[in-house]
């Protein structure tokens, strides 16, 4: 039986959803409306449900970084944020192999687990000092920067906050380890 | 005026509606329903009764709704500020991040080098002093190969030896067996002795001394002997290094 070969429409928003466009990652909805057509939620529902046999999957996330389903309201999907992600966790190994030290990830978990703890924000000097107790890495103040940077944590003057990123990949009940009763019934 | 069994099936729907159109039980003002009852309630006569109680029965439901959800939600948050800084106090990196990396579900892009990035990387070098392009005085200056080698711009190692040493031990190799598995060679005492493993292989395999194959199902890279086949096509594959550890 012969493979069926993606249309036109789905390899272009695989480039477009794919390939790293701007600084920070993803693309608009009225990006794809325009690139794709109308019909463009139909091209990303096709493309993900491909991508989900490779362990990928798109999401749509709106501007606080929470999530829209796919099949949700149009005119919220037209200013969404469409990303593609991992459909699983990545093993610690996968994570090394794509440039990611231990030691980098446990100062993301411990600074999310702190803000987490602080309602979302603290001082940056506070978050500073406990990474120091618990990290002697001489590369403490270069990975907070680079996290900053990178969209996982987010300044605002003196207060470091849960960046756009981190709500976007991480999902913080899990890393908390505490759950409602409504998301052990949605999982 | 209306009469009062009326008024009284009016709340009731209304009710009935407003905690249908929402799950949350805070969207229903308890204390307007429960005035308006008030309102109504001398009016009634016995046979209103039932329905005056179904509304109240309604309305304790609700109001013990609202209790729940403020005490699981309450709860909830203190127990996660708690678990939170005990995670940290507790656990050691290795478990901080094995935790992280399972809530984890990054994005997936594809890098590419663009022209902006090539500027960007030309002003980095260029603002790093042993690296500058121009230099400040104007007139040039001549470099001995010791002082390249002070500046970290020229190597150490000789590498026209290093990669003749390489090519006869992977000589010596094949001849006994038909391939050898690719970290046995490129991993080294020390990271810079793995980069230059890998450097002499990536050299003498282009060149055509030996050849590199790839085995999907390991996921493993070999040196193998080059048999001379005509048509032979020739490819160009990136190995990562970073799953080869250094011995020390």
């Amino acid at each position: 039986m012969p493979t069926r070969v993606p249309s036109a429409k789905l390899k272009k928003a695989a480039r477009l959803l794919l390939f790293k466009s701007h600084f920070k990652p993803g693309v608009k909805g009225w990006e794809l409306s325009r690139a794709l057509g109308e019909g463009y939620l139909d091209v990303i529902r096709a493309l993900d449900s491909l991508l989900r046999q490779l362990g990928l999957r798109i999401i749509a996330v709106d501007e606080k970084g929470e999530r829209l389903g796919l099949e949700g309201d149009g005119r919220r999907l037209r200013k969404a944020l469409f990303l593609t992600v991992l459909d699983e966790p990545p093993t610690i190994q996968e994570a090394k192999t794509s440039g990611w030290r231990i030691d980098d990830l446990a100062i993301l978990a411990t600074s999310l687990l702190y803000l987490l703890s602080r309602g979302g924000k603290a001082k940056r000097r506070d978050l500073v000092e406990l990474l120091k107790t618990k990290f002697r890495s001489p590369r403490l103040g270069y990975t907070v920067e680079r996290l900053v940077k990178l969209g996982y944590l987010e300044e605002e003057e003196d207060t470091l906050a849960i960046g756009w990123r981190s709500k976007v990949e991480v999902d913080l009940n899990r890393l908390v380890g505490v759950y409602s009763q409504e998301d052990v019934s949605r999982n | 005026m209306k009469r009062a069994s009326v008024l009284l099936r009016e709340l009731l729907v209304e009710l009935v509606e407003t905690e249908k159109a929402s799950p949350d039980p805070f969207s229903i003002n308890v204390r307007s329903f429960l005035e308006k009852l008030s309102e109504v309630f001398p009016l009634l006569r016995d046979e209103d009764l039932p329905i005056d109680a179904e509304i109240l029965s309604k309305i304790a439901d609700i109001i013990g709704e609202q209790e729940e959800w403020l005490t699981t939600r309450t709860s909830l948050l203190a127990l996660g500020q708690l678990v939170a800084l005990i995670k940290i106090r507790s656990f050691e990196s290795a478990e901080l991040a094995r935790d992280f990396v399972n809530a984890w579900r990054p994005i997936v892009e594809m890098e590419q080098v663009t022209f902006t990035d090539i500027l960007r990387s030309l002003s980095y070098l260029d603002d790093r002093m042993i690296f500058r392009l121009v230099p400040e005085r104007s007139e040039l200056q001549r470099f001995s190969e010791k002082d390249l080698e002070e500046l970290g711009l020229a190597s150490k190692v000789n590498l026209k030896d290093f990669i003749r040493r390489m090519e006869v031990r992977i000589s010596e190799i094949l001849e006994e067996r038909s391939y050898i598995e690719y970290g046995e060679i490129v991993r080294g005492r020390t990271l810079v002795e793995t980069y230059l493993n890998a450097y002499a292989v990536a050299y003498l395999s282009t060149r055509g001394s030996f050849g590199i194959a790839y085995d999907p199902i390991k996921d493993k890279y070999y040196i193998t002997k080059i048999a001379p086949t005509k048509g032979r096509k020739f490819v160009s594959m990136a190995i990562p290094l970073r799953s080869i550890t250094y011995a020390d």
